[in-house]
C-alpha cells in the first residue's frame, strides 16, 4: 500500500478589491470667482490750450467767452473738446444726450422777433474709436439723444467735441442773437446695452 | 548436531514508509512551507471637501482691476500610499467662460493664482499659473515632491496670490471666471 | 526447517560464536550465548518534499488593509509523522510573513509584518499554539513530544489582526516548519 501525497491547501479566496486605489491616483478641484459689470466715467475736463471763444470753467460748467459777434451779433464760432476717462468691462453703450436740444435763451421776457433766441451747435461724441454726432439743431426745446453701441469692454478717453458754427442761430444764419444767458446741459452715460 | 532455533521477534510493524528510506532519518526530519504573498505599491487619494473653490468677487469695483481676493482650502481626507510617493499639482488659470475671443487691450479675461497642496510632504507641492490676458501660456508642467515614507494623512488644497496677467489690467464682466487644479498621488517605482 | 528470520532495515543481530561439540554417548554441554538486537529510532513525515511555497493572493483590501481571507482554509499538511522510538521530540515554528520593503513608517497607521497564529496537531495531540506576535522577526516556536505513534499532522494558519493598519508594499515571505527528531 502506498501512502498517496497529499497536498491539503487552503489558497486564499480572490475576494473582488473595490479598486479604489490606483497606481496613479488624481482628483480635480475647480476654482471659480466673478468680475461683475462695471462702467465708469471721471470727471470732463476741458482741453483749453486748442479751444476758441473758451471761457471760464468752473467745476462741470463751461462758459462761452463770447456767444456773439461784437460786429455782427450773431454768433460766435466756438470750439472745445471735453474728455473724460471711462470704461465698460462688458458690451454697452455710450449716450450723448442733451437737455434742450440746442443752446436756449433763458427767458426773461419777450423779444422782437427778429432776434434770435436759440444757439445749434454740434456736439461730436468720440469713443472706442468710434464717433457719433449728436445735432442739437435748435429747431425747438426739446431733449435730445446720440447712442453709441459698444460690442465689447471699453476703456480709455471718451471725448465730446463742442462746435458752434459762426452766425448759426435758430432765425437762420447771421441772425443777431437777443441779449441774455444761453445754456444747455450735456449728459454723457455709459451703461447695458 | 544442535540446531538452534533462533526466533527474533521484531518490535512494531513494517510502515510503508520506511519503503521510501529517504524520507525517513534517524536524525530530525523536517517539513517548511514558504508562505510568501505580495502588496503592490499603491496611492489611494481620499474624498475631496469641496470639489469647487468659489473666490467670490474679484473685481476692485473703484476701478474695475483686480481687487482682493481671499485665499480659500479645502481638504482632502483619507489620503494613503503603502509606498515612498509623488504628490504633483498643476492649475490652470482662471478664465472668463462666457467671454470667446482676445480680450481689448487692457482688459484680461483671466486671472493667475497659486494652488499649493500640503500635508503631504514639506515643502509642499505648489503651482503658480502664469497665463496671458487670455489665459493662454501657462506653464503645463506639474510641481511634484517626493515623499519618502508610507503616508497617510490629509491633505490641504488652497487658492491664494492672485494676480492679473499684467498689473494694470482691466477684468472683463463674467460671473463665471474658472479654473482647474489637478492633483496626482503616484508611488515612486 | 528453517525458520525465516525478519531483519528491519536498521536492525542488527549479533550472535555469539557457536560452539558444538560432537558427541553422541558423553555427557550434555551447554553454551549459552546472548543475541543482541538493536534498532534505530527513526521518524518520518511521509512523502512530503523538505520545502514547499505557498503564494498567498489579494492580502489586502481595496483600503491597504489586511485581507485576512486570504488565509481562509489555508490549512498545511505536514505529513504523516511516523516515530518507532517513545521519546521523540517535535518542533513547530511559524515565521512572521516581512515585507521587504525598507524604510519608515508611521506604525500607528502601517505594518510591514503579518503575524501568524499556528494551530498545529497531529494525531490526536495538539502542539500548544504558536503566535509569532511580539516575537522576533526569525518566528517563534513551540516544542512537543511525540511516542510511538503515526499520524498526519496539519497546521491551521491564521493571521493576527492588524485592524485598521495598512500593509505597506512589498513582496512578504514567511514560513511554518514542523521538526521531529527521533528519540527512544
Amino acid at each position: 500500500m502506498t501512502r498517496p501525497v497529499s497536498t491539503l491547501l487552503g489558497l486564499g479566496l480572490a475576494l473582488a478589491s473595490g479598486a479604489a486605489c490606483a497606481q496613479t491616483a488624481t482628483g480635480q478641484v475647480t476654482v471659480t470667482g466673478g468680475a461683475d459689470r462695471l462702467c465708469a466715467i471721471g470727471a470732463p475736463r476741458v482741453q483749453a490750450g486748442s479751444s476758441t471763444n473758451l471761457g471760464v470753467v468752473t467745476g462741470q460748467t463751461i462758459d462761452i467767452a463770447h456767444l456773439a459777434d461784437s460786429q455782427t451779433f450773431s454768433t460766435r464760432a466756438t470750439s472745445f473738446d471735453i474728455d473724460f476717462t471711462a470704461e465698460c468691462n462688458f458690451s454697452h453703450k455710450v449716450e450723448l444726450s442733451s437737455d434742450r436740444g440746442g443752446l436756449w435763451r433763458i427767458a426773461t421776457g419777450q423779444v422782437a422777433s427778429a432776434f434770435a433766441e436759440g444757439v445749434p451747435y454740434h456736439a461730436i461724441l468720440e469713443w472706442d474709436g468710434a464717433q457719433s454726432t449728436l445735432e442739437a439743431t435748435a429747431s425747438s426745446v426739446v431733449a435730445l439723444d446720440q447712442t453709441l453701441e459698444i460690442n465689447a469692454p471699453a476703456h480709455g478717453p471718451l471725448v465730446v467735441q463742442f462746435r458752434v458754427d459762426p452766425g448759426a442761430t435758430d432765425k437762420g444764419a447771421g441772425a443777431p442773437l437777443a441779449a441774455g444767458t444761453y445754456q444747455d446741459t450735456l449728459t454723457v452715460t455709459l451703461g447695458p446695452q | 548436531m544442535a540446531r538452534q532455533l533462533i526466533a527474533l521477534a521484531m518490535a512494531g510493524a513494517l510502515a510503508p514508509a520506511l519503503a521510501h528510506a529517504d524520507t525517513s532519518s534517524s536524525s530530525s526530519v523536517n517539513v517548511t512551507y514558504k508562505l510568501t504573498g505580495s502588496v503592490d505599491k499603491l496611492c489611494s487619494l481620499g474624498t475631496i471637501g469641496s470639489k469647487t473653490l468659489n473666490v467670490g468677487t474679484m473685481i476692485n469695483p473703484s476701478n474695475g482691476t483686480l481687487g482682493s481676493v481671499s485665499s480659500q482650502n479645502t481638504s482632502v481626507t483619507g489620503s494613503w500610499c503603502n509606498t515612498a510617493s509623488t504628490i504633483s499639482v498643476l492649475a490652470t488659470p482662471m478664465i472668463a467662460q462666457s467671454f470667446t475671443g482676445t480680450p481689448p487691450g487692457g482688459f484680461t479675461k483671466a486671472v493667475n493664482y497659486t494652488a499649493t497642496v500640503s500635508g503631504w510632504t514639506a515643502p509642499p507641492a505648489s503651482f503658480t499659473t502664469n497665463g496671458d490676458d487670455s489665459g493662454n501660456g501657462s506653464g503645463a508642467t506639474p510641481d511634484a515632491q517626493n515623499q519618502a515614507n508610507p503616508e497617510t494623512t490629509t491633505i490641504t488644497v488652497g487658492v491664494g496670490t492672485f494676480k492679473s496677467p499684467n498689473t494694470a489690467d482691466l477684468l472683463v464682466a463674467d460671473p463665471n471666471y474658472s479654473g482647474n487644479i489637478t492633483l496626482t498621488l503616484a508611488p515612486q517605482s | 526447517m528453517m525458520k525465516r528470520i525478519l531483519v528491519a532495515s536498521a536492525a542488527f543481530v549479533t550472535v555469539a560464536a557457536m560452539t558444538s561439540t560432537a558427541s553422541a554417548a558423553s555427557p550434555s554441554v551447554g553454551s549459552t550465548f546472548a543475541i543482541n538486537g538493536s534498532v534505530a529510532a527513526v521518524c518520518s513525515l511521509g512523502n512530503l518534499p523538505g520545502s514547499q511555497t505557498v503564494t498567498l493572493t489579494n492580502l489586502t483590501n481595496a483600503d491597504g488593509t489586511l485581507n485576512t481571507a486570504a488565509f481562509s482554509g489555508l490549512s498545511l499538511n505536514l505529513g504523516t509523522v511516523w516515530c518507532n522510538g517513545s521519546h521523540n521530540s517535535a518542533t513547530v515554528t511559524a515565521v512572521p510573513l516581512v515585507s521587504d520593503q525598507t524604510g519608515t513608517f508611521d506604525a500607528s497607521q502601517f505594518a510591514n509584518r503579518i503575524d501568524l497564529t499556528l494551530n498545529a496537531t497531529f494525531g490526536g495531540s495538539t502542539f500548544p499554539v504558536v503566535d509569532t506576535a511580539g516575537g522576533p522577526t526569525t518566528g517563534k516556536s513551540v516544542n512537543g513530544t511525540v511516542g510511538i505513534v503515526e499520524g498526519a499532522a496539519a497546521g491551521n494558519v491564521t493571521p493576527d489582526a492588524l485592524n485598521s493598519l495598512k500593509l505597506v508594499a512589498g513582496t512578504y515571505s514567511g514560513s511554518v516548519t514542523i521538526s521531529v527528531t527521533p528519540g527512544v
